[in-house]
């Protein structure tokens, strides 16, 4: 068993899923354009995008899951402009993004665009493709009176998660017509439980994910100082006492590579990263190193895109040689994020 | 996931006969394709079709649950699912005993809880929905969805009365289930409007489990939620049972931290010092994995 991180498996396990994701995977088929994600950033923090031979291709495959207003009544499908997670509604492949006709029941999911604006960027993209009014005005319908964001048009389930893609993709394509911004920060503030960590929602439970969720959006927003100064405390110590080796979600739960990111970033962003053990995050991490390449949540688990990607960050948070540095507010490397860095200076 | 053995292709179905499915395309260079099995690759097909066309029918009804089964997670046919649930004026309790299978082998899917929640807030009916959650919870105690739901059915229906009797019977069995503790602090600010009495008791309830295993730190954090927008000087007996604590759970760092909190309160030079030798005595000894933290701490004191 390794004691240290191998960059080269790693390389190799995204390759390789890049190249086909097994049947498992199908259940994965409505989240794609995330699931790419993972494997295109993991592959950039590792300093190996020049592995993929044919960026272009990608660069194509994502601009054709881009909703467009429908050519003939733009006004038809507005709630539905935005991003697919994958061509399953039997759109036509349309890399070019040419006008087309558009069908109602085509949807738009808020982290598809989030994580396929992504991908564009960290393959160098311009966004000269990118329809940004439709977006934010599709965005619009999202946003629920509490302040939440939904994730599909017609109905969905509505918590941080989605709040956190809406600024992301408002911080982006610098336009934040999409979203009310004091509203958003009122469902934030009231999620903020009594342990001092975030919850997906109002009285729910403090959670890592949740956590990151909501200090990445109010930074993105600017809004990082509407958290009281008493509570900013309570959350950072909330976050630091997560760590238990690695890092439990929650208290009293086991802990999982993911973390590693979601609280040390969601640290990182308060500006207080240095408080961490990053040996003992690093010891943690390494145990979950897949002998195939990959990490998983926990010691002698299966390697998955998401904890390989968490775990690659969270290493990289630590000071890990090799890494490229993180941009904790967007979710890339800063090489990709360049002229947008969000994050805070070191 | 393996194939359906009993799954017929559609082709050879008749009531399909008059459908031509519609392929995915993915473009000339299909990127990160995903290896579908046959049933999937048709299943869709036929979906595509369907949605396509805008088909609101009972074949129509039963392929959303193909596409489920497939990919429970596909938001699309959950969505249009419910359109066709509409368009046919479907008795709602038939979906809720569809919807409970189906939620039972697949406890942490968003979509199938959605779901549950738009069939339940329709029907108005919340009959099933705390013995529902309670045996997902007996599966897994701390599924955030299923407290989520809890949460939104107790809300919605007024269903408080039982829930901390609730509470207390999971911390019984495991009193490290910070879910549970949680659900507590839900029901005593929103329905007891953290009354001063309800904190006595509750903090009360707290140290009791503090007592029974010290260094959990579920009954800690309670605790100190309990003071929100409180004095800890105006509850003097807590103080008292902390420092009693200190002498006799020696290797428990959150009575330490609690007292760092109590003291940093009250103020005063004596209050200081020996809140920032707590700070030291943590970050050396009780709690060294925080070292960082307490050593930060006590500059800020």
């Amino acid at each position: 068993m390794a004691e240290h991180l191998e960059k080269e498996k790693h390389t190799r396990f995204i390759l390789h899923m890049l190249n086909v994701l097994p049947q498992k995977y199908e259940g994965l088929d409505s989240n794609k354009v995330t699931l790419m994600y993972f494997l295109v950033s993991s592959l950039d923090v590792l300093g190996e995008l020049h592995r993929i031979k044919e960026p272009q291709h990608f660069i194509d495959y994502i601009y054709s899951l881009q909703i467009l207003p429908d050519k003939d009544d733009p006004d038809k499908n507005w709630f539905n402009c935005g991003w697919r997670a994958s061509p399953f509604f039997g759109n036509k492949f349309n890399p070019c993004c040419e006008p087309t006709s558009l069908h109602q029941h085509d949807q738009n999911h808020i982290t598809m665009i989030y994580t396929g604006l992504l991908i564009l960027r960290i393959l160098g993209d311009d966004f000269s493709k990118v329809s940004t009014k439709a977006i934010t005005r599709g965005m619009k319908t999202l946003q629920l009176s509490d302040g939440s964001f939904s994730c599909v048009p017609g109905g969905s389930e509505n918590d941080m998660r989605f709040i956190y893609c809406a600024c992301a993709v408002s911080f982006m394509l610098n336009d934040w017509s999409g979203i009310d911004q004091d509203l958003a920060v009122d469902f934030i503030l009231s999620s903020l439980s009594y342990e001092g960590g975030v919850a997906q929602g109002p009285y729910q439970e403090a959670h890592g994910g949740s956590t990151y969720c909501a200090v990445a959006a109010l930074h993105l927003m600017g809004r990082i100082d509407s958290i009281p100064p008493s509570q900013k405390d309570l959350l950072i110590q909330w976050c630091v006492e997560r760590q238990i080796t690695g890092f439990q979600g929650r208290i009293n739960k086991i802990a999982d590579t993911c973390y590693s990111f979601w609280i040390g970033a969601s640290l990182y962003l308060l500006g207080h990263h240095k408080l961490l053990d990053t040996a003992a995050i690093k010891g943690y991490s390494i145990s979950c190193q897949s002998a195939v390449g990959g990490f998983s949540k926990w010691p002698d688990a299966n390697p998955d895109p998401l904890h390989t990607y968490m775990s690659l960050c969270g290493l990289s948070l630590g000071g890990e040689e090799g890494l490229g540095k993180i941009d904790c507010g967007i979710g890339c490397t800063e090489r990709a994020s360049g002229a947008w860095l969000s994050s805070s200076s070191r | 996931r393996m194939t359906d053995d009993t799954f017929i292709p559609f082709a050879d179905r008749p009531l399909w006969s008059d459908v031509t499915p519609i392929l995915q395309d993915e473009g000339p260079n299909p990127v990160c394709p995903i290896a579908y099995s046959a049933q999937f690759a048709d299943t869709m097909n036929y979906f595509r079709a369907i949605m396509h066309r805008d088909e609101k029918s009972e074949r129509a009804l039963q392929l959303t649950a193909e596409v489920i089964q497939v990919n429970s997670a596909n938001y699309t046919a959950w969505y249009y699912r419910r359109l066709i649930l509409d368009a046919l004026k479907y008795d709602l309790s038939k979906e809720l005993d569809y919807i409970t299978e189906i939620g039972r082998t697949n406890p942490k899917n968003y979509q199938i809880w959605q779901h549950r929640k738009v069939v339940v807030d329709k029907s108005r009916n919340a009959t099933q929905e705390l013995a529902f959650t309670a045996s997902m919870l007996e599966e897994d105690s701390k599924n955030y969805h299923a407290w989520a739901h809890r949460q939104w059915v107790i809300e919605t229906f007024n269903l408080w009365s039982e829930e901390l009797n609730y509470t207390d019977s999971l911390l019984r069995q495991d009193l490290r289930n910070n879910s549970a503790w949680n659900q507590r602090y839900f029901v005593i600010s929103k329905h007891f409007s953290l009354s001063e009495d309800k904190i006595r008791d509750e903090i009360q309830y707290a140290i009791s489990y503090i007592k029974k295993a010290p260094n959990n730190q579920s009954p800690w954090a309670y605790l100190k939620g309990l003071f929100k927008g409180r004095k800890y000087a105006d509850f003097p007996e807590l103080k008292t049972t902390l420092v009693e604590f200190k002498d006799k759970y020696v290797t428990c760092p959150h009575i330490l931290s609690l007292l760092i909190d109590v003291l940093s309160e009250e103020g005063g030079d004596e209050n200081t010092k020996t809140a920032k030798q707590y700070c030291a005595e943590l970050a050396e000894r009780l709690d060294s994995i925080h070292a960082k933290y307490w050593k930060y701490r006590a500059q800020r004191i």
